[in-house]
C-alpha cells in the first residue's frame, strides 16, 4: 500500500508542478517603468522547479520500498475515517438547513454511536457540547454560529 | 516601587485577572488565537484607564501563548499557532503517561521565557528595534528561507521529504490575491480563495483531523484513554528539571525575544527557531521529537519570551513585532497615546507600568495555568471515542469562527485528509505549516528585493547579514553530515 501510494504521491507532485507553470504562464506578466519585473507568476514557477525532483525522489522511494512495508495500519478501520469525512460533509450541509445546535447534536450521535459509546451517554455528551459551544461561542465571543432555513435558535 | 502598588490597585488587578482567565479559555479552544483574544479584549478596554487596559492586552497574551500548548501537549492540537512546536514532543510525552509533568515544565518555561522576554524589552529595547527595523528586503528572504529550512531539516530528519513538505506549504501560500498586483492567483473563480487559504483551518486540519483519523483507523487505539496516565503536578520536581536545563531555557528565551522582536516574525517562528536550534546543538538529537524534555523547554520558553520581544518596536518604534502588537498600536491610539520614541518622554509612567504589568503577569500566570491545566486535562482525559468526536466538533467551529465560513470547513477537512496521507508515507507536517505562515514573507521580500534590484542578485548574496543567513542555512542542510564525516576521518586517522 505505502509503496503505490508514495509513487502516487510523486507521480501527482509532478503534474502539479506542470499544472501550476501552465497556468502561472497565463498570468500577466508585471512592468514598472517600463521595466519587466518578477509578476505573479515568478514565485509559483520557482516553486514547480523545487516540487519536480521533490516529486522524482518520492517516485524513486516508492519504488525502493519494500511491497508490505507501512507505518500505522492504513487499512484497518478505514471505514471509520471514510464514515468521519462523509459525515463532516453531510454536517456542515445540515448545518445549513437545521442551523448549529440541532446537527451538531445529530453528528456527535451518529460518530459516538458508531464510536461505540452508550446511547445514553452519547445523547448526554451531544448536548453538553453543542451547549457548550452555543454557550461559549454564541454568547461570549459574539460568533454568528449558523441559525439553519429552519429558523431554529442556532 | 509606587508603580509596583499602582498597578496592584483593585481597578487595575480585577481586569488583569479576568483577562487572564479569558486568556486560558481562548488559548485552550482549538481554533481560538491570542491574536483573536486580544482582538476580542480591546474594545472592552475602551472607558478603562490605559494602564488597566494594557494589563488586560498583557494578560491574555502570555495565558492564552500559554494554554495553546495544553491542546497541544493533550491532543496534538495547538491551540494557537505559537503552540504548533509546542506539539512534537509534548504529546509523545503525554502519550507515555507523562502529561502532567510535560505541562507543569511548559507552564513555569512559559513563565521564565516571559519573564526573560519582558526583561530583555526593558533592558535592549532601543538597539535591538534598531537592528531589527534595518533588516532589508534581502535580509528578510533570507530570514524567512532559513526559518523554514531549520524546521525543514531539522524537525523532520529527513531533508527530502521536509523540503516536499515547505515547497508544497509555499505553493499553498500563493493560493489567493497577488500581493503586489492584486491579480487572482489559483483561486479556480471561488471568491472565498480570494483571501487565500485560511492558515487556522489549514492547522487545524492538518493537526486535528488528521490525528483523528489516524485514531479511529485502530481499535485498539479507541478503547484506551485518551491520555493513558495524567501524571501528577510536582513543582518542586518541575524545578530541578529546570535547574537541570537552565542554559537550555535562557538560550530559548533569548532566541524568542530576539526572533519576536523582528518584525512579522512572532512566537511562532520564535518557537521552531528555538526547536531547531536546541535540536541541532543537543547531543542527543535523535531523542527529538520522541519526548525529550529539551524538545518541551525550547518552544515553549521561546513562543512566550517573544510576546516581550514583540513589544520592543511596537514600544520604542511604533512599528509592530507581531499581529499581536498590531492590535496594542490601535488600542494605545484609541487611550489617546502615540507609540514611539516620544513615549518615553510624555508616558514614561505608563510604559514603566506596562513593563511592571509584564514581569508580574509571569507570577500570576503559574496559579492561572495551574486552574488551566486542571480544567483542561479533566476535559481531555475522557475516554479517546469521546474526545475524538469532540475534537472534530471544535474542529468544525474552530475553522468556522474565524470568518463564519463554511468554506473554511471543508478547507480543515481537506487539510486534515491530506495530513493523514502525508503522515503515513512519512512526510513532515510542521515544515508545510510553517510554510503557509511565512510563504507571503518570503515572496513578497523576494520579488520587493528584486525589483529594487531590477533583477540583480548580488545585493541578495554580497552583504554581511544576508551572507551570515546564507552560511547558517548551509549549516542547517550540510552541518549534521559534514560534522559526522569529520569524525568518521578523524576516529580512522
Amino acid at each position: 500500500m505505502k509503496k503505490t501510494l508514495r509513487i502516487l504521491l510523486g507521480a501527482s507532485i509532478i503534474l502539479l508542478a506542470l499544472a501550476v507553470t501552465i497556468v502561472s504562464s497565463s498570468f500577466p506578466g508585471a512592468v514598472v517603468a517600463g521595466r519587466k519585473i518578477p509578476g505573479p507568476a515568478f514565485f509559483p514557477v520557482l516553486l514547480s522547479i523545487i516540487l519536480v525532483p521533490s516529486g522524482l525522489y518520492q517516485i524513486a522511494a516508492g519504488i525502493k520500498t519494500q511491497a508490505g512495508e507501512g507505518g500505522w495500519s492504513f487499512g484497518l478501520g478505514a471505514a471509520n475515517g471514510v464514515i468521519i469525512v462523509t459525515a463532516l460533509v453531510a454536517y456542515v450541509l445540515l448545518m445549513d438547513v437545521l442551523g448549529y445546535a440541532l446537527s451538531t447534536v445529530m453528528f456527535s450521535m451518529v460518530l459516538l454511536l458508531r464510536l461505540k459509546v452508550p446511547f445514553l451517554k452519547a445523547a448526554v455528551i451531544s448536548l453538553v457540547i453543542a451547549g457548550f459551544i452555543v454557550a461559549v461561542f454564541g454568547r461570549v465571543f459574539l460568533i454568528q454560529l449558523p441559525a439553519g432555513q429552519l429558523g431554529l435558535p442556532w | 516601587m509606587e508603580i509596583i502598588i499602582e498597578i496592584f490597585k483593585p481597578s487595575i488587578l480585577i481586569p488583569w485577572l479576568l483577562s487572564m482567565a479569558f486568556g486560558v479559555l481562548v488559548g485552550g479552544t482549538p481554533g481560538l488565537t491570542a491574536t483573536m483574544g486580544v482582538a476580542l479584549i480591546v474594545p472592552l478596554t475602551y472607558y478603562m484607564e490605559p494602564l488597566a487596559g494594557m494589563a488586560m492586552i498583557l494578560g491574555v497574551s502570555f495565558t492564552s501563548i500559554f494554554t495553546g500548548d495544553i491542546p497541544a501537549t493533550l491532543l496534538r492540537i495547538p491551540g494557537t499557532p505559537a503552540s504548533g512546536a509546542a506539539v512534537l514532543d509534548g504529546y509523545e510525552l503525554a502519550k507515555k503517561g507523562r502529561g502532567m509533568e510535560a505541562l507543569s515544565l511548559d507552564l513555569l518555561c512559559s513563565a521564565i521565557g516571559g519573564f526573560i522576554g519582558v526583561l530583555l524589552l526593558m533592558i535592549v529595547a532601543p538597539p535591538l528595534a534598531k537592528f531589527a527595523l534595518k533588516f532589508t528586503n534581502f535580509q528578510y528572504f533570507w530570514l524567512g528561507i532559513f526559518g523554514l529550512s531549520m524546521s525543514a531539516v531539522l524537525c523532520a530528519g529527513r531533508p527530502a521529504a521536509g523540503i516536499l513538505s515547505a515547497a508544497l506549504g509555499l505553493l499553498v501560500s500563493t493560493v489567493g490575491m497577488d500581493i503586489t498586483t492584486g491579480l487572482p492567483r489559483f483561486t479556480g473563480g471561488n471568491m472565498e480563495l480570494l483571501e487565500g487559504v485560511g492558515f487556522i483551518p489549514a492547522m487545524v486540519g492538518l493537526f486535528g483531523l488528521s490525528e483523528v483519523l489516524k485514531n479511529v483507523g485502530s481499535e485498539d487505539l479507541l478503547k484506551k484513554r485518551s491520555i493513558p496516565e495524567f501524571g501528577k503536578i510536582s513543582i518542586i520536581g518541575t524545578l530541578g528539571t529546570i535547574m537541570k536545563n537552565k542554559l537550555t531555557v535562557l538560550k530559548a528565551s533569548v532566541i524568542g525575544t530576539v526572533v519576536g522582536a523582528l518584525p512579522g516574525a512572532g512566537a511562532d517562528i520564535a518557537a521552531w527557531v528555538a526547536y531547531g536550534m536546541e535540536k541541532k546543538t543537543s547531543k542527543n538529537p535523535d531523542e527529538f521529537g520522541k519526548g525529550s524534555i529539551k524538545g518541551v523547554i525550547a518552544p515553549t520558553s521561546a513562543n512566550n519570551a517573544a510576546i516581550g520581544g514583540a513589544w520592543i518596536p511596537a514600544l520604542v518604534f511604533g512599528v509592530p513585532g507581531d499581529s499581536i502588537t498590531a492590535i496594542v498600536l490601535g488600542a494605545m491610539l484609541m487611550y489617546g497615546l502615540r507609540p514611539g520614541p516620544l513615549i518615553f518622554q510624555e508616558n514614561l509612567k505608563l510604559v514603566h507600568g506596562v513593563f511592571a504589568v509584564g514581569l508580574a503577569s509571569q507570577l500570576l500566570l503559574i496559579p492561572v495555568g495551574l486552574i488551566g491545566i486542571k480544567v483542561f486535562g479533566k476535559i481531555l482525559s475522557m475516554p479517546r471515542n469521546v474526545v475524538m468526536v469532540i475534537v472534530l466538533i471544535f474542529s468544525v467551529i474552530g475553522s468556522y469562527a474565524i470568518r463564519n465560513s463554511y468554506f473554511d470547513i471543508y478547507i480543515m477537512v481537506a487539510f486534515g485528509v491530506a495530513g493523514y496521507l502525508l503522515e503515513y508515507l512519512e512526510i513532515p507536517l510542521p515544515p508545510l505549516i510553517l510554510a503557509i505562515i511565512l510563504g507571503p514573507m518570503i515572496e513578497g521580500n523576494l520579488r520587493v528585493g528584486l525589483v529594487k534590484t531590477r533583477g540583480g542578485i548580488g545585493e541578495f548574496i554580497f552583504d554581511p547579514i544576508c551572507i551570515t543567513l546564507i552560511l547558517l542555512i548551509l549549516f542547517v542542510f550540510f552541518g549534521g553530515p559534514l560534522t559526522r564525516l569529520l569524525k568518521r576521518k578523524v576516529r580512522e586517522e
